[in-house]
């Protein structure tokens, strides 16, 4: 059975839509990267498979389920998501949550309306945030935290949902190169280990190459192209979905392809 | 501490503090009664009407403190309160409405029933003005919520001084603009009570939601939550509990901006542990708030508003510096 299977999805906002007749299927374990221009569908592909949006045509499979008949909080268990930026509501001075306490809001697809978390909640938040490497950042209020620190608060938060898909929207976006590699080499070592399927949009074509087995453009809301970095990131393909000129060479470390920038 | 040390420690502080104070509204007044004269026959008369209007405090404290809380959490403001956004003069539109109509005749309910549709109204047209897309910025709400604030309070008036030149006002205008916890119609007692103990209680149940709603509605959505339904619910929770509390005594003002702001300072931001005793904090202030209004003048009493607004003034604007000062919007 597949993490995922996305089956000829129509999906967009009113009466418009973003994406059309995407079909996509993401294997179990699998490390995927979703690329393409600004407005191309990435973020509502996300919105479509975690059930936030309903799709005009086509369904979406979380593994073989179809979204529609699951419950926002089961699909909650099934799937977590990593934004690019979540916003914290604003807190007089320092009264805001802590980073524990965010990391526990994770365990909310798992709680009931009124008791209290169990130790198995505990348990799961201790090990998302030593995986996230935020344990020291534990009793800190989140808003105290740079921006790489509270990125990796909201990653462990979605670890805490304990699920076996994770999705990712640019979530090194406004992150310095460090924070970046940490956070990407954090979610393959998951990968790696655990066997955790995970699905995220890159704006970097790079950093991409770099992590994914597979990548897929988006253009227009349809699907481009699909294959390994090297099959997708060639000078053509990247002309015809970007429209940029570009050279593709190889990294020297890891032997995947690394996209140059020309000027025009 | 874990929240649930916390919650338990303050609902003994606080219950507490809530005996005490009701015992001191029973003998505080111009006319003192002593402590062994609250059970004798001779003060029974004066006993029964302060406890009357303790119990008002208590309910309409409660019920403030709690709408305070969930519009915070559901506008993710912390300036966002009842009274600054316009929701009690709404509700006092809605009641006035009733009163002018003559329906308040038709039973306890009817006042308090156009209260909450007034205050549903004032909801949705400060949550619509303020909105920019997705979110709703602090500033333009607090904007939104001034000027509905003002129109529904100038429309008010307009029909209080109606009913007045009528001959038939039921409350004068200082009743309506400032409160009071006096007993008029204890029908509308029972109707508040009903209606801000089922509003509490349900809030009880969406405390953990509240919490998700703090990083955002997107977040809270791929944690689960159903956002625009428990949005909606929340709003109408907010108004019943809000208009009963107009209904019953008027716009007494910034009791859900104070309350919830010192019970956070005190056991932080919890929401699980910042709803009940909000409301058990709120009835305690109200009460004391109540007592003083009526025994500060050398003789005859404040409206209650005067107390709270004094004290809610002041503190709104230390909110809104620290606001700026932390630089989180």
């Amino acid at each position: 059975m597949n993490a995922l299977e996305i089956r000829d999805v129509t999906c967009g906002y009113g009466d418009e839509p973003v994406i059309r007749g995407v079909t996509l299927e993401v294997r179990r374990g699998e490390f995927l990267g979703i690329l393409g221009p600004n407005g191309s569908g990435k973020t509502t592909l996300i919105r479509a498979v975690t059930g936030l949006l309903e799709p005009m045509g086509g369904e979406v499979l979380i593994e073989g389920a179809d979204v529609r008949r699951l419950r926002p909080r089961e699909i909650a268990r099934r799937v977590a998501c990593v934004m690019q930026d979540t916003a914290i509501a604003p807190a007089i001075g320092n009264l805001a949550f802590s980073v524990r306490e965010i990391v526990g809001m994770g365990r909310t697809p798992y709680l009931s309306r009124t008791g209290w978390a169990t130790d198995e909640d505990h348990r799961a938040v201790a090990d998302a945030m030593q995986l996230a490497e935020v344990e020291h950042l534990a009793d800190r209020a989140i808003t105290e935290l740079s921006g790489g620190e509270r990125q990796r608060a909201f990653i462990a938060m979605a670890l805490a949902q304990g699920c076996d898909t994770v999705m990712l929207d640019e979530p090194t976006n406004h992150l310095d190169i460090a924070h970046q590699i940490g956070i990407l080499d954090l979610f393959a070592r998951l990968n790696e280990r655990e066997g955790t399927t995970v699905v995220g949009i890159f704006h970097d074509l790079n950093l991409a190459a770099e992590y994914c087995e597979r990548v897929v453009l988006l253009k227009d809301g349809r699907l481009a192209k699909s294959g390994s970095p090297a099959e997708v990131f060639t000078a053509e393909v990247i002309r015809s979905v970007y429209g940029a000129e570009v050279t593709v060479g190889t990294s020297p470390s890891s032997g995947r392809p690394h996209v140059f920038v020309g000027r025009g | 501490m874990t929240g649930g040390e916390k919650l338990a420690r303050g609902i003994i502080i606080l219950g507490a503090a809530l005996v005490v104070s009701f015992g001191w509204a029973l003998i505080a007044g111009h006319a003192r009664v002593p402590i062994r004269g609250i059970f004798s026959e001779q003060y029974a008369g004066l006993v029964r009407i302060r406890a009357a209007r303790a119990l008002l405090g208590i309910i309409v404290g409660a019920g403030l403190s709690v709408s305070g809380v969930i519009l915070q959490g559901v506008l993710r403001n912390p300036l966002a309160d009842p009274y600054v956004l316009g929701v009690s003069s709404g509700a006092g539109v809605g009641a006035a409405l009733a009163m002018l109509a003559g329906l308040a005749a038709l039973g306890a309910w009817v006042v308090p029933g156009a209260a909450f549709f007034g205050a549903v109204l004032a909801i949705l047209l400060v949550y619509l003005l303020a909105r920019e897309g997705k979110a709703v910025p602090v500033y333009t709400l607090l904007l939104a919520g001034v000027i509905v604030n003002s129109v529904a309070g100038s429309f008010l008036i307009f029909l209080v001084h109606t009913t007045i030149a009528r001959g038939e006002g039921l409350h004068s205008v200082m009743w309506w603009l400032l409160g009071s916890l006096q007993v008029l119609e204890p029908g509308r007692v029972i109707a508040a009570g009903v209606a801000v103990g089922l509003g509490v209680l349900i809030t009880l149940f969406f405390t953990r939601d509240l919490n998700v709603l703090s990083i955002g509605e997107e977040p809270a959505a791929h944690l689960g939550l159903r956002v625009e339904r428990t949005k909606k619910l929340l709003f109408v929770v907010a108004s019943l509990v809000t208009g009963a509390a107009v209904a019953a005594s008027g716009l007494i003002g910034f009791v859900g901006l104070i309350v919830p702001h010192g019970v956070r300072l005190v056991v932080g931001p919890d929401n699980k542990v910042l709803v009940p005793l909000s409301a058990l904090a709120g009835a305690v202030f109200l009460v004391v708030a109540d007592i003083i209004a009526r025994t500060i003048l050398p003789a005859g009493e404040l409206p209650i508003g005067v107390i709270t607004a004094f004290l809610g003034g002041p503190f709104f604007l230390y909110l809104l510096r620290r606001q700026r000062r932390g630089g989180v919007q």
